[in-house]
């Protein structure tokens, strides 16, 4: 989540700041050079923070981005065994990263946003027909240790 | 005796596909069956297949899994769609 909104915020921030250098350098250009001085000295102090902090969220901002699916990996991974995730789950995963990284490569963001959410929920239906297999299978185990 | 095997609608339709092609992806699949494959339960059913002996899998240079038809898997169909064809013209 953090991931997708301080991106969002910095560009938010970024054009702020533009627009308040662009209103400075008009203003300056409109009122002449005695009140330049004292402008300066009232910007200087007001952008010089704004910069400091514009400085810290363009540190933090990841210049990686995290594949679509990479949450749903971790957690098949966790949850199933080595053989299911990579003979169930992993290839699900990877049509849909496959697909997104083939929207995007084409400029179609809203397709890459529909391949993403189609991809999570062929994720989750993979998920909900390999549970009860997963389990019995795991009863099935038990019950031939117990015997 | 062994008991005859059985095989899905699913299942007939993907061991269909692979004996038509020599290698196919699980999404290829999902494309060429229009809409019959889904993509949420392709890779279910294609595993199934691969534990009871019917399709074979390797994964590509690319990483993805291709799926291939095995001697067993093809037999089955053939039995499986002359079966089909002997009840076709039966009449209850």
């Amino acid at each position: 989540m953090t991931g997708m909104v301080l991106p969002r915020l910095i560009r938010l921030f970024s054009r702020l700041l533009k627009w308040y250098l662009e209103e400075l350098v008009f203003k300056l250009s409109e009122k002449g050079v005695a009140v330049q001085r004292y402008g300066n000295l009232v910007h200087t102090l007001l952008l010089t923070p704004l910069l400091v902090i514009s400085a810290i969220l363009v540190r933090r901002l990841p210049l990686v981005h995290r594949s679509p699916g990479w949450g749903l990996l971790r957690f098949a991974e966790w949850f199933f065994s080595e053989r299911t995730f990579r003979r169930v789950l992993l290839p699900t995963i990877r049509d849909l990263q496959n697909e997104h990284i083939e929207a995007l490569a084409e400029d179609r963001v809203w397709k890459a946003r529909w391949v993403r959410l189609r991809g999570s929920m062929a994720f989750w239906s993979a998920v909900m027909a390999q549970v009860p297999v997963s389990v019995a299978r795991k009863l099935y185990e038990f019950w031939k240790a117990a015997s | 005796m062994k008991p005859l095997p059985r095989l899905s609608g699913k299942e007939t339709l993907i061991l269909e596909l692979l004996c038509n092609t020599t290698e196919m992806y699980g999404l290829e699949m999902v494309k060429v069956s229009r809409g019959r494959l889904k993509r949420g339960t392709i890779y279910v059913t294609l595993n199934r297949m691969e534990e009871k002996g019917y399709i074979d899998s390797y994964e590509g240079e690319d990483g993805k899994r291709l799926y291939k038809v095995t001697g067993h898997g093809s037999r089955v169909l053939a039995a499986w769609q002359a079966a089909g064809a002997v009840f076709a013209g039966v009449s209850i």
